[in-house]
């Protein structure tokens, strides 16, 4: 009788360690997904928040010195125009000639800027507009710009989306602007969640219609020039 | 066989301590997300204070102000007291993991 010694894995083996390696790899796949997924939304989260420190301190320092005329001085008279003023998409398409997203409102502001190499008393104006690109997914992308007279605007924060502004007067009276709220939205432009996240926005809780990370922001700034 | 199924198992276990890392950093980038919103929220009521002097003025600012910390922020509550003439303190708290708070000092 002729025994032959079988060294190797026998058919039912293989098929329970092919099995259980299957089992390990999907496991392995949707773990690597999970993290992508997760670092996606941390560096979302992050540029946001970059973002949001960003304008707050850029548009509290422009509030705050709103009306500053001091480039003019010489001339000894206060210019007459009206120092921070608000237009709705209406207005700003009719009196300024400047295309903004349905919806959002246009922040301007007066003061002495250094533009073209000397300081001057021009209206800045701040307002959300499309960049006219796409994002990989296809999504046109908003952005909050920065124009300073009729000259040709700068993207300042990509990616903002809502833009809402609220003017605090002086009691009787109706032009001087003593404080300014301004509501924004930054997005994540691209969908990044699984289940849409509402916001609150404008006092109020809003539903997205995409799955995109929305972060709000609130903006209050007084005017500490003399008025 | 064992080999295999034992350096898998070691794989699974180097990933899923890279999940829980990833998943801290996250929590803690969200953390940080709420600070820097308290921040802003603490920035803006001292501002509304420079403006807002009389007591009925400031108490009406404050339950608007109020509101939306408590949407901005997981439990957020603030409060305000004047502690002399021309100096308030702002206290602003809120839960997320644990009870975090922020006081500001500032001129009003």
């Amino acid at each position: 009788m002729i025994h032959k010694n079988y060294f190797g894995f026998s058919l039912i083996e293989f098929m329970i360690a092919l099995s259980i390696g299957s089992l390990l790899c999907v496991g392995i796949f949707n773990l690597f997904n999970t993290m992508q997924n997760l670092h996606q939304r941390q560096m979302i989260i992050s540029h946001e928040q970059e973002d949001s420190r960003f304008i707050s301190l850029f548009l509290t320092e422009k509030i705050q010195m709103a009306g500053n005329w001091s480039c003019i001085a010489k001339l000894k008279k206060q210019p007459r125009s009206i120092v921070i003023r608000r237009f709705t998409k209406n207005q700003a398409d009719s009196k300024l000639n400047i295309d903004i997203k349905s919806g959002t409102e246009l922040l301007q502001m007066h003061e002495c800027v250094r533009f073209q190499d000397k300081k001057q008393y021009l209206p800045i104006a701040f307002y959300i507009a499309s960049t006219f690109r796409v994002s990989s997914m296809g999504k046109h992308i908003d952005a909050l710009f920065y124009q300073i007279d009729n000259h040709p605007r700068e993207e300042l924060v990509t990616g903002m989306t809502n833009f809402r502004i609220t003017l605090y007067r002086v009691l009787h009276q109706k032009r001087n602007i003593r404080a300014v709220r301004i509501d924004f939205l930054l997005t994540s432009i691209d969908d990044v969640l699984k289940n849409k996240q509402s916001y609150w926005f404008e006092r109020k809780w809003r539903n997205p219609n995409d799955f995109a990370l929305y972060q709000p922001g609130i903006l209050y700034a007084v005017r500490r020039m003399e008025m | 066989m064992i080999e295999v199924l034992i350096s898998m198992g070691l794989t699974s276990f180097v990933l899923l301590a890279l999940l829980f890392y990833q998943i801290t950093a996250l929590k803690s980038i969200e953390s940080s997300n709420f600070k820097n919103i308290a921040i802003q929220q603490l920035i803006n009521f001292s501002e509304i204070l420079l403006i807002n002097k009389s007591h009925s003025a400031r108490n009406r600012i404050f339950l608007v102000w109020n509101k939306d910390n408590q949407h901005l922020l997981p439990e957020g509550e603030g409060n305000y007291t004047q502690t002399d003439d021309h100096l308030c303190t702002i206290k602003l708290s809120w839960f997320f993991k644990r009870q975090a708070s922020l006081v500001a000092h500032v001129l009003c």
